[in-house]
């Protein structure tokens, strides 16, 4: 018996609302928290980002159009064809790996609306409507300055309102195939892993994937050099290749990468269709037969073992595996921490890139500033892992299961806070520590390994100290609130700070790491602010009455509400 | 002996909780009854510090629970209303994380969390992860968890919620055994049979406020009444449950 249209398209609608929010887990808001403030929050980053590019853009083609020969405006305006078509389809990458979980129907999903009188086509089409809306606002939202300028300044010959009109068109229909490609790639690894995959071992192997592909979208996009010549390889490359053939180029070279642009596409998108269709066909049923995590299968792991190593008080204990426990299992956690990686990498990748491209001769400029990149690499990846760390641990998980901590915190309060600092030592400070120690003695002379290593360590300590300023919290039990934080100026303000302080340490460091009396002054300091920021957490530690457990307390004057609506 | 005074909450101008006393001794089991939304857990909740009251005070041995909160909460057992637990933990890290907070000697954690999985029939289970598990399975571990640390007061809100008929004889069998070793249960549920024959003494709240404070039999001699069930029908029910039944059937049909 088919549904009467009417009720389709009310159900539709229903479903089309219900999955466009479950793209965000509105478990985690605190009880006052508004979803809203946290969607125009992302939406004012992308925009942000797309202003700064398209006045970049402005003022660099300002100056060109005066200055340079025809040929070499070409050559310019290649390299900001694809560097724009290639941000997009970052974006869109990254956007698409944060809904992750959200592509297919989950086991909630299937549980609910399985039971209800819904046909299972409308359930996928909602779905899919849902997925397409966000991806269009996404595409949008980072192309809404970049979008209305950058057409009519990177097609250099382009003259009169037809040709204007056609670089706009061109400008946003490859952006939009370009961001559909990333898209539909995605959804159709996830697809085929769905069916390739036992549904447990896709629990398992579902969450690596996702990271792997989130280092692998930032790794192209941030180690890709700048365009000279068009590469077959690179997917950005090919609708760089199509945007040139809709602009007028005739050269074969760009027609095939076009070519090769539209075919990829079409693969994709037979590969994404099919395997939605499977899952429509079989998924269902089969998700909600399976468990919705992947399982434990050991009584004890090596996060017990190394708990017991570091941790003396058994609440310490329990709060350091519970992280552990936490960020190994929950994908949420576990893709924030990827981004802030990520971030981390694609400035390492930046500036590797930068070295790699721009100091090729082995002259003494050159080793500088090879020497310097080294020096800064781990600083960063420390940095943003601590911060990717403690961000994570602002996100709840299950908030209200956080009645346990809040049944034994006062006890136990100093032990949680210490197995905090001794996660991030553990789980940022230490590892960084040993690999660029590993990597130095393998390239360095050993005292200069060893010394800078040492400084490295000093350095993690300085930072999990200022990171952990002011928190008190058991990780992941306090409830969030979207828009405590200005996210546009705190970004950008430490995003600043951090470039500034970087250079600033690694100029500082490799003038010490030439002279034992400047290295021992350097390490002298670092430990000496590190000993000062200790003592003030532990001081103010003293002073926090309870941990919290919602971002926002109760007001201390309580209304009425006699002027709120029935 | 667990005493509450003239204990208040107050939710933005609606009062929750209205001046309830009652005492739960040690020894005996205390039921705490009440319609939805009569407050009672709204009074579990202050009792365990999750909520600050408006007014009133808790005492515990005479002691009000604010003064010591630390040692208040060590002695307490707590099966939420809710079966609130962290999903991507297993059944045996639970109790793990909830024995280690409470700081219980790591030598003996182990055997004891293996023990009570074993009697609780979640052994088979228990590395698997609780958002696997059913809504049964998940009392079972908050009820492990509440007792783990042997309390000498135990709360139960609604603990009998979703177990089968084995585990719910276990239980039942395990409050009063509770009771008999000189601990102090306070038993809040909607199953007037279990309460009937489990507890000592019944406080039943309506409206925030409590209307009867007694023992079973008290109650049923002072109202002439043969169960608990009319007792608590006639001092809380606010309409007649037939007629009620037969509007909503009404309803439904049209």
């Amino acid at each position: 018996m088919t549904a009467p249209p009417g009720r389709e398209r009310r159900q539709f609608r229903a479903l089309v609302r219900l999955f466009a929010y479950r793209f965000f887990d509105t478990d985690i808001l605190s009880v006052r928290g508004d979803l809203s403030s946290l969607l125009s929050q992302f939406a004012a980053l992308l925009a942000a980002l797309s202003l700064v590019l398209a006045l970049a853009t402005s003022a660099k083609y300002a100056g060109l159009y005066q200055h340079l020969s025809a040929g070499q405006l070409h050559a310019a305006a290649w390299a900001d064809q694809e560097f724009l078509i290639s941000t997009s389809m970052a974006i869109v990458g990254v956007f698409t790996l944060f809904l992750w979980d959200a592509l297919f129907p989950d086991r909630r999903d299937c549980t609910i609306l399985g039971a209800m009188p819904v046909r299972i086509p409308t359930v996928f089409a909602a779905k899919l409507t849902a997925l397409g809306a966000a991806l269009v606002l996404a595409v949008v939202a980072v192309n809404s300055f970049t979008g209305l300028v950058c057409p009519f300044l990177i097609v250099p010959g382009a003259s009169g309102v037809l040709d204007a009109a056609r670089d706009f068109g061109a400008f946003w229909l490859v952006i939009l195939l370009a961001s559909v490609f990333v898209f539909l790639l995605l959804l159709g690894v996830q697809g085929v892993a769905l069916h390739v995959l036992p549904q447990a071992q896709f629990m398992r192997w579902s969450s690596v994937i996702q990271t792997a592909a989130f280092f692998a979208v930032l790794s192209l996009y941030f180690l890709t050099p700048p365009l000279a010549h068009p590469n077959a390889l690179l997917p950005s490359n090919w609708f760089f290749g199509l945007f040139q053939v809709l602009t007028g180029s005739a050269n074969t070279a760009l027609t095939a990468l076009a070519l090769r642009a539209l075919a990829v596409l079409a693969s994709v998108a037979v590969v994404a269709a099919g395997s939605y269709a499977l899952v429509y066909a079989r998924q269902m049923r089969r998700t909600v037969e399976q468990y919705g995590v992947a399982p434990a299968r050991r009584a004890h792991t090596p996060l017990a073992a190394i708990a017991r190593l570091f941790a003396r008080r058994a609440p310490e204990r329990a709060i350091l595996v519970f992280i552990g426990r936490t960020l190994a299992r929950s994908r949420q956690h576990r893709l924030l921490l990827a981004v802030y990686a990520g971030m981390g990498l694609a400035y390492v990748f930046s500036q590797v890139a930068y070295v790699l491209y721009h100091f090729k001769a082995a002259n003494y400029g050159a080793l500088e500033g090879r020497a310097q990149t080294a020096l800064g690499i781990p600083l960063i990846l420390l940095f943003f892992l601590i911060v990717g760390l403690r961000v994570s641990f602002s996100i709840p998980i299950e908030v209200r299961a956080n009645w346990l901590f809040r049944l034994t915190d006062p006890f136990s309060s100093g032990a949680y806070l210490n197995a905090t600092r001794t996660t991030l030592l553990l789980f940022a400070v230490a590892p960084v520590v040993a690999i660029a120690a590993a990597v130095y003695m393998a390239v360095w002379p050993r005292p200069r390994a060893l010394g800078h290593s040492a400084f490295l360590a000093a350095f993690g300590l300085l930072i999990v100290e200022l990171a952990l300023t002011g928190f008190a919290k058991v990780p992941f039990t306090c409830s969030y609130l979207p828009g405590k934080a200005n996210l546009k100026i705190m970004f950008g303000v430490y995003w600043g700070l951090l470039i500034i302080v970087s250079e600033l340490v690694t100029d500082v460091e490799q003038a010490g790491l030439r002279n034992a009396a400047g290295y021992a002054w350097l390490m002298g300091f670092t430990l000496l602010v590190w000993l000062v920021a200790a003592r003030r957490a532990r001081w103010a530690r003293t002073r926090i009455p309870a941990l919290s457990f919602e971002e926002q307390p109760e007001p201390a004057v309580l209304a009425l509400g006699l002027a709120q609506k029935p | 002996m667990l005493e509450v005074r003239a204990l208040t909450k107050r939710y933005s101008g609606t009062l929750a909780v209205d001046s309830v006393s009652f005492t739960a001794l040690p020894g005996e089991v205390t039921g705490y009854l009440g319609p939805n939304g009569s407050g009672k857990s709204t009074t579990v909740k202050m009792i365990t510090g999750l909520l600050d009251p408006t007014g009133g005070e808790i005492l515990y041995r005479g002691r009000p629970i604010r003064d010591n909160p630390i040692e208040f909460k060590r002695i307490l057992g707590y099966v939420p209303e809710e079966p609130y637990l962290y999903p991507h933990l297993t059944g045996a890290e639970y109790l793990e994380l909830a024995g280690e907070l409470r700081d219980l000697p790591a030598a003996t954690l182990p055997g004891k969390i293996g023990a009570l999985l074993e009697l609780f029939a979640l052994a088979d289970d228990r590395y698997a992860p609780i958002s696997s598990y059913s809504k049964g399975m998940r009392q079972k571990v908050l009820i492990c968890a509440a007792i783990l640390h042997d309390p000498d007061l135990i709360v139960l809100d609604e603990p009998f919620s979703g177990l089968d008929v084995h585990a719910a004889l276990v239980l039942r069998s395990l409050i009063r055994s509770l009771a008999a070793s000189g601990k102090t249960v306070l038993f809040s549920s909607h199953v007037l049979e279990v309460v009937e024959k489990v507890c000592h003494r019944v406080v039943i709240l309506h409206h925030g406020r409590v209307v009867a404070n007694d023992s079973i039999d008290r109650l049923r001699d002072l109202m002439a009444l043969p169960t608990l069930e009319e007792i608590f029908a006639q001092l809380v029910t606010d309409s007649d449950p037939d007629a009620t039944a037969r509007r909503i059937a009404e309803v439904v049909r049209q």
